[in-house]
């Protein structure tokens, strides 16, 4: 274990995640990092579909590997949950339930994002939790929440951000069939998740009572238009699609660079913003030229003025474009794929990926966090648990089984550390 | 009226936001209806850019009614302070004497010009907080790059596959990239409030928006570690693009992953043989099912697309425009969008906060008018006489 300076500020708290997939696990991810004993719960039935993707990432592209545990060794599993220990139990087992219970009246939270209902169905919705223990906090973290006539409907990231009102503002304007999205309700429902649990155990802490959280990551899209709601509301008007414009600057678009699809954007906000644009591309010149002078102008004239960029970038890497455009002070921003992203010179300077030794992924690196402590630094303090890795220390140190109480659960399965799957490799249980 | 006090999971928290525009603001949002005091600090005169971005209902006052300002800074109370001047410096850091964090969102180095660094907060208040948002964070080769939402949504990896593989790469619209790093730095800091309070150790929490955008890939980050040593093309711009279908009223979606396509099937009224996926012609067969869903998809409007889809189980969906959020029979169950009345601006639709629980929420309050809260705050809190009040305005310190 790495060596940290003082406490880690969520130090004391325990939480049973039972998320899966990408949303729930992200909070948890967040959770752990800052400290708290994060417990990834799965079932062998029912283990986090993540593990046993048919078309998953693989240390060399081999599921199997060494020693044929293909469920340790998805890269999507070990991303993204670091820093948790690894439990399993077999919620639908009356012994697994009980566990859960009992394992919940020392804990401060439980965080899921099954699909409505699950939960309940398993006997272990917030009223058999806070009857287990009153000051349990429960992140519910759903596709439309757990009340309202839409609350059952089937929705994964994309079809939310449609749902939320993020894809009404992204797409080329001239096509309204087109949209822009990746999944964007997952990371930030995540978030919120993570945000609204700190709140709430402030209030416990003062109050002595949990509380349920019934969070919407459809609302969470909404969350980041909201402006345009507002808009909305204020004009009668529908906020029109801008695609790479921004309100305010022109030119703000991408263009093209040397290369095979490479780009640059930049953004002009300013007179004075283009009268660096036009010294940076050597046509000091066209500073003062009246088409171009003012923002009203250079939207009127907007194709010369792509032209004019256009016949600059063309010559140059994306990476020099970026680069000289910045150095008169111009906002530009290469357009970057996630493989020059791993390689990136600022991220690279800065530690953001954080090389882990997985036990059966062997070295591999995976990104860090949006965000810095100085008073306390976080770090990858374990690798994401391998499937049920923790169940002894867990049931033996938490809950005070004896040993031949946890083989007999492992004998009857329980427990485990293998999942349980169907003659063709798939979950015995619906995935969602 | 219950007592507000109390109630609200972080009543008793002092948050002072001097954050522009979108993500520092948005962070402060989100920590007032929470529960804590926020207070906005802008600029006396003409205060934070947002209030002056449009477009605005006809006959209300431009510098108080621009819809983002209206979104981002509700729930504040509000004063102006000259930070550039050594008497509202001076006004400024007794303020975070009496604070618990602090939110901005300027570029790097600009704190430290205002004298206003963590270590001179801290000698204010040792447990203060102080929760600094920037594109790329306070260190690296990138940090002094100037950015926009365009050019930061670019270098984040999501740019690159979004639009048509014959046109230019797209961004995504509105500020996402803004909100997202808003709702970790909201995180960041009450954990960082959790050890002030438990421990009484403030600290210097710092975010890069470009970190944040790398965090928010579903896979592609896996990939580039895991097959490091590849030197394949990442997937191609509109590869992932979602195309839609035409109904009555606008577009819709209707997506099946295999096992759905016999309800799809169903649905559309298309020949049950479409349903079933056919091993050596899986793309034709989709195809020719895809086909029967657009010409049905015609045939209605794009909730009806919505409502029988879901009913069949099919992940069906609309891009919902801001009319149909308002109209949504789901956010009005939940009450998600409320509304609050602003002087200025009038009758505002506003959405809440994203989830529901024990009744803790603080209610909404309209966005302050400029140094709206200025005696409030300098006389209640600080204590300053009305004849200070009166000098420090003179002096164009506060307005």
């Amino acid at each position: 274990m790495t060596a940290v300076r003082g406490r880690l500020p969520l130090e004391g708290v325990r939480i049973l995640d039972l998320g899966q997939f990408w949303a729930a696990p992200n909070a948890g991810r967040a959770w752990a990092d800052a400290g708290a004993e994060v417990i990834k719960v799965e079932s062998c039935r029912r283990p986090d579909p993540l593990r046993i993707q048919a078309r998953g990432i693989y240390p060399d592209h081999d599921p199997r590997g060494e020693h044929g545990d293909h469920w340790n060794r998805s890269g999507m599993i070990n991303e993204r949950n670091r820093n948790k220990l690894g439990l399993t139990l077999d919620l639908q087992e009356p012994r697994g339930r009980d566990l859960f219970l009992r394992l919940a009246r020392v804990s401060d939270a439980v965080s899921q994002n099954f699909s409505t209902g699950v939960l309940e169905r398993l006997g272990l919705g917030y009223n058999a939790l806070a009857e287990a223990n009153p000051r349990i906090i429960l992140v519910s973290i759903m596709s439309q929440g757990l009340t309202g006539p839409e609350s059952s409907y089937v929705s994964y990231g994309g079809n939310l951000e449609q749902l939320g009102g993020i894809s009404h503002l992204s797409g080329y304007p001239d096509d309204p069939d087109s949209s822009v999205g990746f999944a964007l309700p997952d990371p930030l429902g995540g978030a919120t998740a993570a945000l609204a649990l700190l709140a709430a155990l402030r209030h416990r802490d003062r109050t002595g009572r949990g509380m349920e959280i019934d969070l919407s990551q459809r609302e969470a899209a909404t969350l980041v238009v909201g402006d345009s709601v507002v808009e909305h509301s204020l004009t009668g008007e529908q906020p029109p699609r801008i695609a790479n414009h921004e309100p305010g600057a022109s030119p703000s678009d991408a263009y093209p660079c040397a290369g095979y699809d490479e780009w640059v954007t930049l953004v002009v906000r300013s007179d004075a913003d283009w009268a660096r644009l036009c010294t940076a591309i050597g046509r000091s010149e066209l500073a003062a030229d009246p088409r171009f002078a003012t923002i009203v102008a250079r939207r009127r004239h907007r194709d010369e003025v792509d032209a004019l960029i256009t016949a600059w970038t063309a010559q140059r890497s994306k990476h020099a474009a970026m680069s000289w455009l910045q150095q008169w002070g111009v906002a530009a921003g290469a357009v970057l794929n996630p493989r020059e992203l791993f390689v990136d010179p600022h991220l690279r300077t800065r530690g953001f990926w954080e090389r882990v030794h997985d036990p059966s992924d062997g070295e591999q690196e995976y990104y860090g966090r949006a965000f810095r402590f100085s008073a306390s630094p976080l770090t990858t303090r374990m690798p994401t648990p391998q499937l049920g890795q923790h169940n002894r220390e867990i049931l033996s140190g938490l809950l005070g089984l004896a040993d031949a109480e946890i083989d007999e659960l492992e004998r009857d399965e329980v427990i485990g550390t293998r999942p349980v799957l169907n003659e063709s490799g798939g979950l015995m249980v619906r995935a969602r | 009226m219950a007592s507000p006090e109390a109630l609200h999971p972080l009543s008793g928290l002092r948050v002072l936001d001097i954050g522009r525009e979108v993500a520092g603001p948005v962070c402060g949002r989100l920590l007032a209806r929470l529960g804590a005091d926020v207070i906005r600090v802008e600029s006396p005169g003409t205060g934070d850019p947002a209030r002056r971005r449009g477009p605005f209902r006809a006959g209300a006052a431009h510098g108080e009614s621009g819809p983002l300002h209206l979104y981002v800074n509700e729930g504040k109370r509000g004063v102006a302070i000259d930070l550039r001047t050594a008497s509202g410096r001076d006004l400024f850091l007794n303020l975070v004497a009496k604070s618990d964090a602090v939110v901005e969102n300027f570029e790097p180095r600009v704190l430290g010009k205002l004298d206003l660094a963590y270590a001179t907060l801290a000698a204010a208040r040792p447990e203060i907080v102080l929760t600094s948002i920037s594109t790329f964070g306070d260190g690296g080769p990138y940090r002094d790059y100037r950015a926009t939402e365009l050019t930061v949504f670019a270098m984040g990896g999501h740019m690159y596959r979004s639009g048509d593989a014959a046109r230019q790469p797209l961004r995504m619209g509105g500020w996402p990239s803004q909100y997202l790093v808003a709702l970790h730095a909201a995180y960041a800091t009450l954990v960082a409030l959790r050890l002030a309070e438990e421990r009484g150790v403030g600290q210097h929490v710092t975010l890069s928006i470009f970190e944040s955008q790398v965090t928010a890939h579903a896979q592609a980050m896996v990939e580039v570690s895991y097959y490091a040593e590849e030197t394949g093309a990442c997937t191609p711009r509109g590869a992932m693009g979602l195309r839609g279908v035409r109904a009555r009223d606008g577009m819709a979606m209707v997506t099946a992953q295999e096992q759905q396509m016999g309800r799809l099937a169903e649905l559309v009224g298309a020949p049950p043989e479409l349903g079933r996926v056919d091993p050596m012609n899986r793309e034709g067969g989709r195809r020719a099912l895809l086909e029967h869903v657009a010409r049905w998809a015609e045939g209605h409007t794009k909730r009806e697309v919505y409502e029988l889809g879901q009913a069949m189980h099919i992940p069906a969906s609309y891009p919902a425009d801001p009319a149909d959020l308002l109209a949504s029979p789901q956010y009005r169950h939940r009450g998600f969008i409320e509304s609050v009345d602003h002087p200025e601006a009038g009758r505002v639709a506003i959405p809440g906060i994203p989830f529901r629980w024990a009744g803790s929420t603080a209610p909404p309050r309209p966005a302050p008018r400029l140094g709206e809260h200025n005696a409030e705050v300098f006389g209640g809190l600080l204590g300053l006489s009305g004849a200070q009040l009166a000098q420090l305005a003179g002096a164009g310190v506060i307005a």
